[in-house]
């Protein structure tokens, strides 16, 4: 097929979609209703379609006998289990729960536990570089509010906890109000670029 | 009617013709000089061969071309004509000639034009062209008298050559680089050399001719031009360098070995015990016991939102947290969901998440002290993909989004059910009391946001909207509290607003439990980051070498 | 406990140990770890998408539904087959149509949800930070209310200013606007360092609670084998 009919696709379903923000017409609602459910069994086929490359990646490296094969053969083997499992008896079954509570949970909040010697490795290092103004802007807020965040040995140092307020209200969402914009005006822009045909990542 | 035999593609034309019909060749030659020459006879209608012309006389436009030698510096490649060395590679040397002598490939050109001549008949495509069959060319009855006249006098062609020779340029250094090796000034090949006898046609026989069949229809090998540059060692590296550095971009690089242990190996092992040992201290005595922190302006707002909710209120109960920071969002959400369920709300659940439903199905599991049953206390309905497409097909139709539960039980009301006691009345997000956001992704939030709070923004609707967040979400997504009018209405943010709300509320022990802990690792962590990076610093401080003035004033 | 809990305790107890062996360096055990992980996300991640919105939005109406739900499903069901070929690189083309489709959606979504979740009145909160009429309402003190509303605007126009990339003047001299945004660009950044400061913090809180709920699993796990070789006092 050629590349102007995705785009056209891409350009008419978009618009569709994007007029019913503004419009409120019986037609365009109910059409947009059904693209939008459409789009969401689209959706989870990509997820599929995901899942199912990832598969067949770790498939390929343990057949050939690539180096770490066997950690593929460990990840296909997971991976079958939890599908027969969960498949068979249902994500809320007891035993579908134990595999997640047993072993997903464990293993993913010990890698975020992980972050607190990471990060402060990164702090630490930080203080190497030549500081200017915005790194010691950057880590000095870090420090004062992970110092008012929690209880200070038990001491309520006063004015710490207003201070951190004032940061959290105040310098915190002025510039977090910017960012927002700014990633607004982004996404607008990249929205529109597509809309309009411009970017075409679909391949057209 | 006579008919004359065109020199350059052989067919015939009517003898008056003065130009072929097929080729537009002149079939009559141009008299340059009316004073010298006479009037051409008739052409012969078969192409001579093995003419030996001796010039008799010869006009002065003949004279003129004629040159004695060949021109210096008008020399073709010994690879021009003849198609080249293989490589293209004809170094300088080689294809320079003096004025003197006469290139190879012409030399040898003629030679073997006549050498082919003379062995083999007429050519095929010359019997093609004729019709002939295969029989020597015979010699013509006539030869007319501007082919008799003798050529010019070379020395008189080089002088006047010379008038009109060109000095040679002379390239500046920067520019000769550029020249291609191999690329030398083409020359004209000599004319009138005694070696450049014609030896088919009718001109066969005479030498210093133009000849008979146009250079590009004559049959050879393409010239090979050589690209290379004139490049210098150094140029060279920096060339090789930068082709390895291309060609091993797609290559995978395998891992540089590390060396045993490093300096920051050392670092990161000093932090992990420090931090790790001093939690793990707390954690183990439980000795740091702290008060609750106050609670905040944000955290009031969901408590008085969630106070003010009818009996039996139908609150939409989004889990978008991944397992990984499910630690925190249960600490910081469990006292807010026990408020809930004492205020007897009907719950309905949804993720964005795959695994978003199953850690609902456990946050309420855990929830002790309330017997929150599914399909009548609450409704899992399970993931919705897709990210904000997922999100604006909900709000626009969540009925059609979500069919059915979990279990894959019917959940909405039609006329063929009443549908869950949950989502009873249930037709739009307007219809619920409250829509609570449990997320941990400032980007989920923020799409949460868009999607869902414009249609909150109509009229008459008594709609909140809560979110219970991680602490990292806390910068990004103030701004929406802080909007007026209000976009969020309320906020919890991480294990700090949990604990708030437990202290608002006095139940919920998770955020108790984790609190003196918590307060004492990040004090730990922020002295750690303070002081290690001072010392660090200070020490790399004194290792740099003292700076020259000069060299700092630059 | 059961024999189960006992037993899922106990690969709780060694995934988390295996997960911390990173902090001696990468090493196979906790390769191990995440592949063991990567494979069980993998699974509870196609169920999901195959129980809670195939089955019951695909399978379902086509099997069971009226006759326009069938027609209806049946654009979706091809659709997908067709973006189901993005698994094989030389059928791969023919799913650009449905990704075209999903693209055209997102790029839609995006955009509105930007335009009327986020920029409109995010911009509006701005204008109405000098509110002194609902200052009134919420009871706060004018005079810092105003002192805070004109630092959150000029640190909102400020970080703007910071992400505005302009072409550059062709002439030796930037003019007086682009000195201006420069100068305010500079003022931005130290708004947004205060920012992602804040970020850092919070996300090192949530990584703190974490390590603190693994580690209190770690000694309730290991507590009970060891008060019995504990001396009794």
């Amino acid at each position: 097929m050629k590349a102007p009919f995705y785009v056209a696709i891409a350009m008419a379903i978009g618009l569709i979609v994007l007029l019913g923000y503004f419009l409120h017409l019986d037609i365009l609602v109910n059409l947009r209703i059904v693209l939008l459910e459409w789009a969401v069994i689209l959706s989870a086929v990509a997820l599929l379609v995901g899942t199912a490359n990832l598969f067949y990646v770790h498939w390929r490296k343990f057949t050939t006998a690539q180096p770490n094969g066997f950690y593929s053969a460990v990840l296909i083997i997971s991976f079958v289990i939890t599908l027969v499992v969960v498949g068979w008896f249902g994500p809320t079954h007891a035993y579908s729960m134990w595999i997640f509570n047993n072993i997903q949970v464990p293993i993913e909040g010990s890698l975020m536990a992980l972050l607190t010697v990471l990060l402060a490795f990164a702090g630490v290092r930080l203080f190497r570089r030549k500081p200017n103004l915005i790194s010691i802007l950057f880590i000095g807020t870090a420090i004062l509010i992970l110092f008012a965040t929690g209880p200070l040995f038990g001491i309520n140092l006063p004015g710490l906890s207003e201070l951190r307020a004032w940061i959290a209200q105040v310098p915190a969402v002025a510039g977090a109000r910017g960012i927002l914009l700014g990633v607004a005006l982004g996404t607008i822009a990249t929205g529109l670029r597509v809309l309009m045909g411009a970017d075409r990542p679909y391949g057209g | 009617m006579g008919e004359i035999r065109c020199p350059m593609c052989g067919k015939s034309n009517p003898a008056e013709s003065e130009v072929c019909q097929f080729c537009q060749a002149r079939l009559i030659p141009l008299v340059f000089s009316p004073a010298k020459s006479e009037p051409p006879e008739s052409v012969p209608d078969e192409i001579p061969a093995g003419i030996d012309a001796a010039p008799t006389g010869e006009s002065d436009w003949l004279l003129d071309l004629r040159p004695d030698e060949s021109i210096p510096g008008e020399e073709l490649p010994v690879d021009f004509v003849v198609g080249g060395s293989e490589d293209g590679n004809a170094p300088l040397d080689e294809t320079h000639t003096s004025a003197d002598d006469v290139p190879d490939w012409l030399a040898r050109l003629p030679g073997e034009w006549t050498k082919e001549a003379e062995a083999e008949p007429l050519s095929d495509w010359l019997k093609m062209e004729t019709g002939e069959t295969e029989q020597p060319p015979s010699k013509p009855a006539e030869v007319t008298d501007w082919l008799s006249q003798p050529l010019p006098d070379e020395g008189q062609v080089e002088n006047t050559e010379s008038e009109f020779e060109l000095a040679p340029g002379e390239f500046p250094s920067w520019l000769e680089v550029f020249r291609p090796v191999g690329d030398e000034p083409q020359t004209v090949p000599a004319r009138g050399t005694p070696e450049s006898i014609e030896s088919s046609g009718p001109l066969a026989g005479l030498s210093g001719v133009l000849s008979a069949e146009p250079d590009h229809a004559r049959p050879r090998k393409s010239p090979t031009y050589s690209l290379k540059l004139r490049v210098s060692a150094n140029q060279r590296t920096h060339a090789d360098l930068l082709q390895g550095l291309i060609e091993s971009e797609g290559r995978a690089q395998p891992l540089p070995q590390r060396r045993g242990i490093s300096s920051q190996h050392v670092l990161r092992w000093a932090i992990a015990c420090v931090l790790w040992g001093a939690v793990l201290w707390s954690v183990i005595t439980g000795k740091q016991e702290a008060p609750l922190p106050a609670y905040t302006e944000e955290t009031a707002e969901v408590n008085r939102l969630i106070s003010q909710l009818p009996g039996e209120a139908r609150v939409l109960l989004a889990f978008d947290y991944e397992p990984g920071l499910s630690a925190e969002m249960e600490a910081a959400a469990t006292a807010v969901v026990d408020h809930l369920m004492l205020r007897g709300a009907y719950l309905t659940l949804v993720s964005t998440s795959p695994t978003g439903p199953i850690l609902a199905e456990r946050f309420l599991k855990n929830q002790t002290g309330h017997h929150y049953t599914s399909e009548v206390n609450y409704v899992n309905l399970g993931y919705i993909p897709g990210g904000a497409i997922g999100l604006l097909g909900f709000v626009e139709n969540p009925q059609r989004m979500l069919p059915y539960t979990l279990d894959m039980v019917a959940a909405w009301e039609s006329e063929a059910q009443p549908g869950l006691r949950a989502l009873q009345g249930v037709q739009r997000m307007n219809d619920f009391e409250m829509l609570m956001v449990i997320v941990d992704d400032p980007d989920l939030a923020r799409a949460w946001v868009e999607q869902v709070q414009p249609q909150l923004n109509e009229p008459d609707t008594l709609t909140s909207l809560v979110m219970v967040t991680s602490a990292q979400v806390e910068a990004v997504m103030r701004p929406y509290f802080e909007a007026n009018p209000r976009q969020v209405h309320g906020f919890v943010f991480g294990l700090r607003g949990g604990a708030a709300y437990a202290q608002l509320t006095g139940r919920g022990e998770l955020p108790r439990t984790y609190w003196g802990p918590y307060g004492f690792g990040l004090v730990v962590a922020a002295l750690l980051i303070l002081i290690g990076g001072l010392v660090l610093s200070s020490v790399s401080l004194l290792a740099r070498p003292p700076q020259v003035k000069g060299e700092a004033n630059q | 406990m059961s024999i189960a809990d006992l037993v899922g305790a106990i690969l709780g107890f060694i995934f988390t140990l295996l997960v911390f062996s990173y902090i001696i360096g990468d090493n196979p055990l906790f390769r191990l770890a995440i592949h063991i992980f990567i494979g069980v996300a993998a699974g509870f991640a196609a169920i999901m998408a195959v129980n809670n919105v195939l089955l019951p939005r695909l399978m379902i109406p086509l099997l069971d539904g009226s006759r326009d739900e069938r027609i209806l499903a049946l654009v979706p069901m091809v659709l997908g087959w067709l973006l189901l070929t993005k698994i094989s690189p030389r059928l791969s083309p023919f799913g650009n149509l449905p990704v075209a489709f999903l693209v055209g959606v997102g790029a839609a979504a995006a955009v509105g949800g930007a335009v009327t979740g986020t920029l409109f009145p995010q911009a509006y909160a701005s204008i109405n930070l000098l509110d002194l009429q609902s200052a009134g309402a919420i009871d706060t003190s004018l005079g810092l209310m105003l002192v805070n509303g004109v630092i959150i605007l000029i640190g909102t126009l400020a970080t703007l200013a910071y992400f505005h990339f302009g072409v550059s003047s062709r002439t030796q001299q930037p003019s007086q606007v682009q000195v201006w945004l420069e100068g305010l660009g500079q003022v931005g950044q130290a708004f947004i360092a205060i920012t992602l400061g804040f970020i850092f913090a919070g996300i090192y809180s949530a990584a703190m609670v974490a390590l603190i709920e693994r580690l209190y699993f770690l000694v309730n796990f290991v507590k009970p084998l060891l008060i019995p070789l504990l001396p009794s006092s």
